[in-house]
Formats: C-alpha cells, sequence, structure tokens
C-alpha cells in the first residue's frame, strides 16, 4: 500500500462565520478593486467609489454560491469590468442628453490638481473619456491589464469578433487624436 | 523636423499610475453593508434627477395596484426627441430609437417602429423589431421579456425580437444566455446565433392535397417557368408555394429565388424590396441573411409593410 504523507492541524481553528469571511474579503481587495475601477472609470472618483460599492454588494449576495474563493480575484475583476462598463455606458447616454441641453459637466477626477500641471496626463485622460464606453474598456484592458482580445471577449461576454471591431475602431479615434498606438 | 507622436500605452500607463496614487476614499474604509445609509443612496441620482427636472426621464407608471419597485422603472430615451409626450406603460418606439432601463442593465433599441409595454413580471413586446442588450453578465436575475406564445428569460445576453400583431413572432440570439419558456412545452434554451420562432395559433395549414409529390412537382415547374424566361409565372408559382407547408428551408431557398426574380428579372425594385423585408422578417438569421441585408441597404427605408407572399 502506498504510504501518504499527511499533515493534520493538532488545533483547528472555529470557522469563521460569513459575515467574518466576508469583512475579511472587503478588506483585503478593497483597494484593488478601487484602483480598478478608477482605471476604467479614468480617474472619475465618484465612479469608482459606487462601482466598489456595487462590486462588494454583489459579493455579499453571491458568497454563499463561489465555492472557491481562491479564485475570488478574477470573480472581482470580472464583475467590476462589467458593472463598469454598464455604468459607463448608462453615463455616456446621460451625457449625450445632457450636452445636448448645454447641461454636461466633466466627471471628477482624483488628479484634478495634477492636470493643470500636466498636459501629458490632460491629453490621454481626454482622449480616454472621448471614446465611447465599450471601445475605452477593450482598449484599456488590453493596454493597461495586458488581456488578450479572447480574453476581454470572455470577461465582458462580447463576441471576439466584435472585441476586434471594438479594438480597431477604438485604435483609430486613439490615433486620430495625434497618439501612436502599437500593435 | 517632425516631433514624435506620444505613445497611448504609455500615456494610459502615466495616467494609471497617477490615479493609483490617489487614497481610498474614507467612505470605503467601511464595507457598504457596514454603513448607516449609502452616501447616494442611488446610484446616478444626481445625474438621473438632474434630467428629470428637464424632464427627460420619466417614472413609468405602474400598472395597477402591483408594487413595482420605483427605481426600476427608470426610463432614459435616446435620442430625447423619441421621449413621448405623455407616459404610459405601453410605449411606441420609432425606428431608430432606444431607451435605456439602467435597473435592469437593459437597453432596447427599435430596429423598426415597435410597441412594448411595461409589466411587473418585466416586458412584452407587442409588435415590432427590437434589439434587446444587456450588458450584465453574471450574478443576476433574469429579466422576462414576453411575446405573444410564451417569455423569455434572459440573463447577460443581446438579442432581437420579431413581433407582429398576429402574433407570430421569432427571436434571434446574438450574445449570452436566454431560454424561451412557452406554456405546456420544455424550455428551449438558445445560443448565440440561435433562433426560435412561434405563431399565436395552429398555423393555417393548406388543404391535403400538397403532397409531397405536389410540391416537387411546383418546385420543378417553378424553376422549368424560370428558366424559360417565363418570369410571371415563375413568380406566381414561387408565391403559390411561399403558402404551401413546404418546410422552412425549402421555402427559404424559394423565398430568395422569388426575391432575386422580381429583382433582376422582373425588374420590379419596389416589389423586390417589399419581399425582401418580408423575407428577413420569415426567416431571421437565415442563411441568406447577408445577401439579404445588403440588398435592404440598397432599400429605400420607409414604413412599406413589404410585399407579403
Amino acid at each position: 500500500m502506498a504510504a501518504h504523507s499527511l499533515s493534520w492541524s493538532t488545533s483547528v481553528p472555529a470557522p469563521m462565520s460569513d459575515s467574518e469571511r466576508l469583512e475579511g474579503l472587503y478588506v483585503e481587495h478593497r483597494d484593488q478593486v478601487y484602483r480598478w475601477a478608477l482605471r476604467y472609470g479614468a480617474g472619475d472618483s465618484e465612479f469608482a467609489e459606487d462601482v466598489t460599492q456595487e462590486v462588494f454588494m454583489r459579493l455579499m449576495r453571491a458568497l454563499p454560491r463561489l465555492s472557491d474563493t481562491e479564485k475570488l480575484g478574477g470573480w472581482l475583476y470580472r464583475v467590476t469590468a462589467n458593472r463598469c462598463l454598464s455604468r459607463l455606458r448608462r453615463r455616456r447616454l446621460t451625457q449625450t442628453i445632457l450636452s445636448g441641453l448645454g447641461l454636461h459637466r466633466a466627471p471628477p477626477c482624483v488628479l484634478e490638481d495634477q492636470l493643470a500641471a500636466r498636459q501629458d496626463l490632460q491629453h490621454v485622460l481626454e482622449t480616454v473619456r472621448a471614446l465611447p464606453a465599450r471601445e475605452g474598456m477593450v482598449l484599456t484592458m488590453l493596454h493597461l491589464d495586458g488581456l488578450s482580445q479572447s480574453e476581454i471577449a470572455q470577461t465582458l461576454g462580447l463576441s471576439r469578433g466584435y472585441v476586434s471591431k471594438l479594438v480597431a475602431r477604438g485604435t483609430a479615434k486613439v490615433r486620430a487624436r495625434g497618439w501612436e498606438v502599437g500593435p | 523636423m517632425t516631433t514624435p507622436q506620444p505613445d497611448f500605452r504609455r500615456g494610459l500607463e502615466a495616467l494609471d499610475e497617477a490615479v493609483a496614487q490617489a487614497p481610498l476614499p474614507q467612505t470605503l474604509h467601511q464595507p457598504p453593508w457596514a454603513r448607516p445609509a449609502s452616501r447616494r443612496p442611488a446610484y446616478f441620482a444626481g445625474t438621473v434627477a438632474a434630467v428629470m427636472a428637464v424632464g427627460l426621464i420619466l417614472i413609468w407608471p405602474r400598472p395597477g395596484p402591483v408594487p413595482v419597485d420605483p427605481d426600476a422603472t427608470q426610463v432614459v430615451f435616446s435620442p430625447a426627441s423619441c421621449a413621448p409626450a405623455t407616459m404610459t406603460a405601453r410605449l411606441s418606439l420609432d425606428k431608430g430609437c432606444a431607451i435605456e432601463l439602467p435597473n435592469f442593465d437593459l437597453v432596447i433599441e427599435a430596429l423598426a417602429v415597435a410597441q412594448l409595454e411595461h409589466t411587473h413580471r418585466g416586458f412584452r413586446v407587442l409588435q415590432g423589431e427590437l434589439q434587446f442588450e444587456r450588458s450584465e453578465a453574471l450574478e443576476s436575475s433574469p429579466v422576462q421579456v414576453w411575446v405573444s406564445n410564451g417569455r423569455l428569460e434572459v440573463l447577460g445576453a443581446r438579442f432581437l425580437v420579431r413581433q407582429d400583431r398576429a402574433g407570430q413572432g421569432s427571436v434571434l440570439a446574438q450574445q449570452g444566455r436566454m431560454r424561451f419558456v412557452a406554456p405546456g412545452q420544455a424550455p428551449i434554451v438558445l445560443r448565440p446565433g440561435g433562433t426560435h420562432r412561434w405563431r399565436k395559433s395552429q398555423p393555417e395549414l393548406p388543404p391535403a392535397r400538397w403532397s409531397k409529390e405536389r410540391i416537387d412537382e411546383e418546385v420543378a415547374a417553378a424553376s422549368h417557368a424560370r428558366a424559360e424566361g417565363h418570369y410571371d409565372e415563375a413568380r406566381a408559382r414561387l408565391t403559390k408555394l411561399l403558402r404551401a407547408p413546404v418546410g422552412e428551408p425549402v421555402a427559404e431557398i424559394m423565398s430568395f429565388e422569388l426575391g432575386g426574380l422580381l429583382e433582376s428579372k422582373l425588374g420590379d425594385p419596389v416589389a423586390a424590396c417589399g419581399h425582401w423585408r418580408a423575407h428577413q422578417r420569415r426567416f431571421p438569421g437565415g442563411q441568406y441573411m447577408k445577401p439579404v441585408g445588403d440588398r435592404l441597404n440598397d432599400c429605400p427605408s420607409g414604413n412599406s409593410a413589404g410585399a407579403q407572399e
């Protein structure tokens, strides 16, 4: 009979309650989720705050069904990206209406103080914010998160061909604003 | 000497780096469930309030005494000119008009003039051609879209619904997960590219004399008439065949043939365009979807109902 090496803990810690577990997960992941949301929201702090709250409220509801919290990072990333995309699209629509009425105001940015001094940041911020929601998202995921187009498609629940089209359209718009875009 | 263009990826990285320096807001130090009340009780409330102030976001009236979450009934019209003067539970949308229902994560766009109704259970498509798009692809309750002969239960999905007044219709699943549920029938799961058609009542079957042999003869006769240059006869035979129980794949081929005949041999662009529209309605997502779509692009847009073959 083959020998198995087993190591048993002599004292088993008391199981954590769901609320303790959730609390722990919140503390562990909130910064990351907030950063992702800031990234996709092009520095809009209110947007990122709302998304972060929403993502963790979803986690609270979904936790009993999540069998493997080891893979929670991937789950949080997907949920954050989808929440961001959904909100960006919604925001885009209302902005269009408000712009038409001359009521539009630029979303707040955590970089307000730096923008005046840094033209480069201002330029890239304007470029990203001018892109349609989906195009901005996929370009950010492609260039900053380093995801392949297939991975982006899987994360956002879009077809691979559509993502490819979004990348092409977004890239063309970025180039039209005077940027060099590598492969 | 020309100035080199700035690199977009580096620009993004610089922006991301600067943004990452921002401290976590005070409100996020506690988890949302541990806070007495949300700083922004309803997301986008500010924007919604502003839009409401100018009358562009309307609260969809609740149908009867059924309790409906008022937040779930916010509707944003795009373009704003699509918004009706008076909002009711039944809504007409012109071609190209879209509505967004933020709390459902749902955008509905009319690809042709359409009517739909908001009920406490979801939405009912009464007539027209509507593209539904729901970005939420993860944990969520399904949105229900009712049609004349059942309902669609939708998680994350993009899909196209066509429904006519007579109770016939179809759904073409484009992305995501959905299923069609009809009373007394097993649910039909639709995957991207999948189509399901329905009829309200039993189809009106032609008399039993339409045997398989007779259909074969008619097909051969139509083909012969066309080859001989008797285009009017071919048209009449194909039209008759399209009313026969020839099976959808055969009907689709016949229909495509008839469209081509009207267009290129009979030189009747109005009838041809009408026919292509009818073809697209009857065979959504069919094998000729692309060539028919290309032909329709060349057709003048209008409310022509099309030749009902």
